[in-house]
């Protein structure tokens, strides 16, 4: 980066430094043989505090969150809160997923970034300075103490909240059919034992976890209990009723895949990450 | 709503992207050849290309179950034949399949099957034959099968316009997929016959 670059930035926060004096501040280092970026960094830094504005400012991009792509980048984003998630992690303030006409992405407000406002869904807001990072290879964005949100009065569209999707059920996954959810988190437990509180006595749901194929691509699609019994018939008592007398709780299952495997279904979908939650039964042939 | 979030964490943290079933009819499907193998990733998975070009892992496909019996020799095995209105796919489910096996054990013929599998392919000398090895097999009705003869004759006539093979093989093809048309045609004009 050379003074203008730099000045450039300056400029974008606001601040006008005349290129001159960051090529003077950078003299001063030569005869040190200091790196260049450690130049830059010493260089942004002082003129960030002489001019009593935060550094992360001047690294901040203003960006769209389809092109979200590299970890531990400053940025800033105009979107909408698409939806917020039940949260019990003491460090985390609020957790959901925002999103603006080029995606969603999920975003952590941690409790030390001391944000005065609660984020509330369907809003829309101008988050300056978030900090991205990755989780198995999938963007997010965290508010940290340098992040300020405001709230806009435009309204963003969040992209994609609903798409239609047709094909044929190839495939049930695992995990499907009558399952016990963790009273406190409704996690689906493993074994009796929930990820998050272990041991607990769970509450009896039912869900289908599928592969949804058109011949040119395959979605992994999730139902909730109210879907699956339209599509089934079975209701979470009547499983319950069918798992007593089987002493089998695998035997929902195998219904479920003899009402749904080689069938063609139209579904309304929510994206989610790259699930897609059924919302609604459009067709069924 | 937090749960979606908590699964989505459990999902496969390598790039593994599942193969589409293709839709084929068994006359096409019959003609494939199997894919040599790059060799360079142990999980790269087997294809065989039919005479349109089309790379296939997986197929999908519905028709009428003619004949399913047991050709257990050693190791357990059951036979399904599976005809669509352009010929016939065999299909066969062992013991890594079992249950697409049992399903098709209590079949009872003639009947309307899905079936959900992966291509495979045997030389014996000259000739190679073309089967598919279930996953997923289940007795649906008509009106899925029609469904699907409709949406694979949509699907291969995508194929040979995109089709690099000789003008004769795509004629060819185009007539198989006239006599699906026809099947199909006749089905929605006349009444069910049996029953």
């Amino acid at each position: 980066m050379n003074s203008n670059e730099i000045s450039e930035k300056f400029r974008n926060a606001g601040v006008t430094v005349a290129p001159d004096r960051i090529e003077k501040l950078m003299e001063n280092y030569k005869k040190f043989s200091v790196p260049q970026n450690e130049v830059e960094r010493t260089v942004m830094r002082t003129l960030a505090n002489e001019n009593g504005i935060d550094i992360t400012a001047l690294y901040t991009k203003t960006v769209k969150i389809g092109d979200l792509k590299s970890e531990d980048e400053w940025v800033t984003l105009m979107a909408k809160v698409v939806q917020l998630w039940d949260n019990d992690h003491e460090a985390v303030s609020q957790v959901g997923l925002i999103g603006d006409e080029t995606g969603i992405v999920k975003i952590t407000v941690w409790k030390k970034a001391e944000i005065p406002l609660l984020l509330e869904e369907g809003k829309s807001y101008l988050f300056k300075n978030l900090v991205t990072n990755k989780y198995l290879d999938r963007i997010q964005v965290a508010a940290t103490p340098n992040t300020e949100i405001e709230e806009i009065k435009e309204d963003i569209q969040a992209k994609g909240k609903e798409v239609t999707l047709s094909g044929a059920i190839v495939d049930v996954i695992n995990g499907s059919g009558l399952i016990k959810r963790c009273p406190e988190c409704k996690r689906a437990l493993v074994k009796g034992a929930c990820g998050n509180h272990g041991k607990v006595e769970g509450i009896y749901d039912l869900r289908l976890k599928a592969v949804l194929d058109d011949g040119k691509a395959a979605y992994s699609i999730l139902a909730q209990a109210e879907i699956v019994t339209k599509l089934t018939g079975i209701t979470v008592d009547k499983a319950k009723e069918m798992a007593t007398e089987a002493l089998d709780q695998s035997v929902v299952n195998v219904e479920i895949v003899k009402k749904v495997i080689g069938r063609y279904f139209t579904f309304k979908c929510a994206p989610i990450d790259t699930n897609y939650l059924v919302k609604e039964i459009i067709e069924v042939i | 709503m937090a749960e979606n979030a908590n699964t989505n964490t459990s999902s496969n943290p390598q790039k593994f992207e599942r193969e589409t079933a293709k839709r084929v009819f068994a006359h096409e499907f019959k003609g494939a050849v199997p894919v040599e193998k790059l060799g360079n990733d142990q999980f790269e998975p087997a294809y065989v290309q039919t005479a349109l070009g089309e790379k296939i892992n997986r197929v999908f496909v519905v028709g009428v179950a003619t004949e399913a019996e047991d050709v257990s020799n050693g190791e357990v095995m059951m036979r399904m034949r599976v005809a669509d209105p352009t010929g016939v796919f065999i299909v066969y489910a062992g013991q890594y399949q079992p249950e697409a096996r049992d399903a098709i054990m209590n079949l009872r013929v003639p009947a309307f099957v899905a079936v959900v599998g992966k291509a495979h392919t045997y030389a014996k000398g000259e000739q190679v034959y073309t089967s598919i090895r279930a996953e997923n097999v289940n007795v649906v009705d008509e009106k899925t099968r029609d469904r699907w003869v409709k949406e694979t004759i949509e699907i291969t006539r995508e194929r040979i316009k995109n089709s690099k093979a000789s003008d004769d093989t795509k004629k060819s093809y185009e007539g198989m997929v006239e006599t699906a048309q026809k099947a199909v045609s006749a089905n929605s004009t006349t009444p069910p016959a049996e029953k």
